[in-house]
């Protein structure tokens, strides 16, 4: 099955290079532009001059094919801006984001599942109108917003956690004191980035919980003279998570993309502000490298889905 | 010895209730019956001895088990009950095992519940359990997940849960309604011989006459919550006192009593109420005279073949298949699931392509009709469904699902397409205000009669019905059925009735054709196929049918 999903990554990703690839040179603008910017002007010789040292006054198919060609050596070119290979600028980078995203996506499902069991289980009562009440907050909140008001009151008045950055600096702590302070650092960007999702997670399982516990099997193992615990979690929670995790893979693609606001909030040293950086200096080399690479990510991640939702339902494997 | 007491029993949902003022005994290693038709308040009885009604649901009176009054356990005394001393199986063997755990598992579950053994112990249990309620090659299967098992086979898993600790009574609700007749044999004769063997009582749920009076030793008829009479089983069909009783008696049709649509109508159960007490009277008319079919044939297939193309390779699901409608009669198809009947009547109807073989109407070839001979076939060929619930489009009024055949087919104007829908509505016997109203305002049986005024409003020449009441109550099944031979007689077309109850099909064909594994296994006339069967499968269905 794993070999067959990453077969079919293959056309998508083709897709993914030559879309982006047009999309982005729609942009105003390139490196040499930027460039000129930044150092106050250059004559019309010497930007023609850049541009065809750069190769950038090619024709666009020409561009396309010859980047493409390079995607294939994993050489996705080279950045203007940061005068380094792309590929090296953005693996320097990937750990800090997937560390972030793979922690803001465990801490969403962790809670948004719990928060989603326990509303369905107390459906209409108190437990599940405060519950709701809270997830529609967390739902419609904007994450910059939740971000900074973090830093606000745990950050700046409470001083539980550092303001931002990924590690102290100039600290050279080594084994687990390291360990503890990147904990330390990362708690609060990825709660602030988990926050959409805990809702979007929550009112997915309390959805799918209350749909499950209405099903005919449940009335059997109620007539099993089984507790209302075992009831919940071996009958219910175990069939309503089946729907949560495959919707949790398809929003795994939004979360990425949700870091690069969370990275500039937090000054968390990731894809997210290479994004920014990139895209004020027109860097599209370094754009591209890291649509692809996220994109690799996330077909990677909706494989690891497929494989972990056909564990969970023994119906898929058939 | 008694087991079970139920002393006025009363259960309420907001101001209606569902059972009223209800009494019942059953002694130990006693099998009883609780007869009614839906909505009659007997799941509703039987749930509230397991105490599984939803919260909003209010009891009153007593239900003693050996003298323990039920309804005054608290809710950890009650879990103690459940599955150990009672159990319970339901009608849908489809969606009543959890579908991500093996079955062994499952049962384990239910062992483990009750017993205090370890796992390996408890999955020996299961196996043997396995073994008594016959499961084939059980030690391989043990580990298999329920959509790898048929529904016969997934109900003898819920049985082999429901007599893991052994349990004093039996709770069955309506537990083989959704199987075929033979496998609805096997079954009943299984929780028959687990009965006597394990000297459990059993309540059978069940609005099947035949059913009742063959499997248990008394029954109590309910209806609208309330309880008419009790009787020995076995003098159901004869001595019933309660105008209910003898309705439903004679409303239910039973393969050997030759009851044919050409020599009588069915009788019908008339139900009013009065100050709130139902009164009941049958109301039989004589038979409709219906034209006797001549030697025309309206619908007919010469080795018809259909293969469906599907993951695991093609799967023929009609295999050389020559069966004829006569002009004016009724062909009766008879077959359990998988059989291909509803193959054929979808591709009669060109829902689905033949692959090879040829379809003929009125002698004209149209195996494979495009554009406007499509159209022409698609107005004389007209079909009624299985499920009134599921067939009508819930957010269409009943007038606009009347009139869209008229539009598309006739192109006629408002008013006139506004007159014919008025009319037809007449003819199945419902209001003209019907038109105005939405499916859900209608009960089942009402709705059968939509969707029977939406296949007749193009005035087919022929009628295909595929299991067209097999989802409704017994008293509702006649007065169906009877509508449908008034309107043969009355429009004359040619019918095509689907059907796996045998007793029904004999009611209305005019010849009768066995289908089995996608071909024809016998076809003779409605007579002579019930009396001198040719085959060891027809031979088989009748002895499951005839209980």
């Amino acid at each position: 099955m794993i070999r067959r999903a990453a077969l079919h990554a293959i056309p998508t990703m083709v897709g993914v290079v030559i879309v982006s690839f047009l999309m982005l040179h729609l942009m105003p603008g390139d490196a040499v532009d930027a460039l000129a910017g930044i150092s106050g002007g250059a004559s019309a010789e010497t930007v023609a001059a850049m541009r065809s040292a750069y190769g950038l006054d090619d024709p666009l198919g020409v561009q396309l094919a010859r980047y493409a060609a390079g995607v294939f050596t994993l050489d996705f070119g080279h950045s203007i801006s940061y005068g380094a290979p792309v590929f090296d600028v953005i693996v320097d980078r990937l750990p800090a984001t997937l560390l972030l995203a793979a922690t803001a996506f465990t801490i969403a499902l962790v809670i948004g599942v719990a928060a989603g069991w326990a509303m369905a289980v107390f459906a209409d009562r108190w437990q599940d109108r405060t519950l709701s009440a809270g997830v529609l907050f967390l739902y419609s909140a904007p994450s910059f917003w939740v971000g900074l008001m973090a830093i606000v009151v745990f950050s700046a008045k409470l001083n539980l956690f550092p303001l931002g950055g990924a590690e102290t600096i100039g600290a050279d702590l080594t084994g687990w004191a390291l360990v503890a302070d990147r904990l330390h650092h990362l708690i609060l960007p990825a709660s602030a980035l988990a926050a959409f999702f805990v809702a979007i997670y929550a009112r997915l399982t309390r959805a799918a919980m209350l749909e499950v516990l209405h099903q005919d099997f449940i009335r059997t193992a109620r007539a099993k003279g089984l507790h209302p615990l075992r009831l919940q979690f071996r009958h219910g929670l175990r069939n309503a998570l089946i729907p949560v995790v495959t919707m949790a893979g398809l929003h795994f693609g939004n979360l990425v993309g949700g870091a690069v606001v969370v990275e500039t909030v937090f000054n968390w040293p990731g894809l997210g502000r290479l994004t920014m950086g990139a895209l004020a200096s027109r860097d599209i080399s370094v754009l591209l490298g890291i649509l692809l690479m996220t994109s690799v990510v996330v077909i990677a991640a909706n494989i690891l889905i497929d494989w972990l939702v056909a564990r969970l339902d023994p119906r898929v494997s058939a | 010895m008694t087991l079970l007491k139920i002393e006025n029993l009363g259960v309420r949902f907001g101001d209606h209730d569902a059972v009223a003022g209800l009494d019942l005994s059953l002694a130990k290693g006693e099998a009883v019956a609780l007869v009614g038709e839906s909505g009659c308040g007997k799941s509703t009885t039987a749930l509230s001895v397991m105490r599984l009604l939803p919260p909003a649901a209010r009891l009153r009176g007593r239900v003693l088990l050996d003298g323990t009054d039920l309804l005054s356990l608290s809710e950890p005394q009650m879990r103690r009950v459940r599955g150990n001393r009672i159990s319970m199986i339901f009608q849908e063997p489809m969606t009543s095992l959890n579908p991500v755990h093996s079955i062994g598992a499952q049962i384990v579950e239910a062992i483990r519940q009750h017993a205090d053994i370890d796992k390996p112990a408890a999955r020996k249990r299961a196996l043997e359990l396995l073994d008594m309620v016959h499961m084939p090659d059980s030690a391989r299967r043990i580990d298999d997940f329920p959509h790898e098992f048929s529904g016969g086979q997934r109900q003898r898993v819920m049985i082999a849960m429901a007599i893991a600790s052994r349990p004093e009574l039996m709770i069955a609700d309506e537990p083989t309604t959704a199987l075929d007749a033979t496998i609805q044999h096997q079954i009943l004769s299984l929780l028959d011989e687990l009965r006597r063997e394990l000297g459990m009582g059993l309540l059978l749920i069940s609005h099947d006459l035949s059913v009742v009076s063959r499997w248990t030793d008394r029954a109590v008829i309910m209806h609208h919550g309330q309880h008419m009479e009790e009787l020995a089983a076995k003098d159901l069909f004869t001595s019933g006192h309660h105008p209910y009783t003898r309705g439903l008696v004679s409303a239910s049709l039973r393969l050997d009593r030759d009851q044919h649509y050409r020599s009588s109508r069915l009788p019908e159960i008339r139900v009013t109420r009065d100050a709130g007490d139902y009164a009941f009277s049958v109301v039989r008319r004589p038979a409709p005279v219906a034209a006797v079919p001549d030697d025309g044939i309206a619908l007919r297939t010469h080795d018809l073949t259909v293969t469906y193309k599907t993951a695991r390779g093609p799967v023929t699901a009609l295999d050389g298949v020559s069966v004829a409608i006569p002009k004016g009669g009724t062909l009766g198809l008879v077959g359990e699931s998988g059989s291909g009947k509803s193959t054929l009547a979808r591709a009669l109807t060109q829902l689905v392509t033949a692959t090879s073989g040829r379809i003929e109407l009125d002698g004209q070839d149209v195996t494979h009709p495009r554009g406007a001979a499509l159209r022409d076939l698609r107005r004389r060929v007209q079909m009624v469904f299985q499920d009134p619930y599921a067939s009508l489009n819930p957010r269409h009024s009943v007038g606009y699902i009347l009139e869209t055949p008229l539009a598309v087919h006739d192109g006629l104007g408002s008013a006139e397409r506004a007159k014919k829908v008025r009319q037809v509505l007449d003819q199945v016997g419902l209001p003209a205000a019907a038109a105005d109203r939405m499916p859900h305002e209608f009960s089942g049986g009402q709705r059968q009669r939509i969707g029977i005024a939406r296949a007749l409003v193009m005035r087919p020449s022929v009628l295909i019905c595929d299991e067209p009441v097999s989802a409704l109550d017994v008293s509702v099944q006649a007065t169906i059925l009877n509508l449908l031979s008034d309107l043969k007689a009355e429009l004359g077309f040619s019918c095509l009735f689907i059907s796996h109850d045998l007793a029904v099909v004999q009611f209305v064909s005019d010849r009768v054709v066995v289908m089995r594994n996608a071909r024809v296994v016998e076809e003779n006339d409605h007579l002579s196929i019930w009396r001198r069967p040719q085959t060891d499968y027809t031979r088989g269905l009748i002895a499951a049918a005839s209980g």
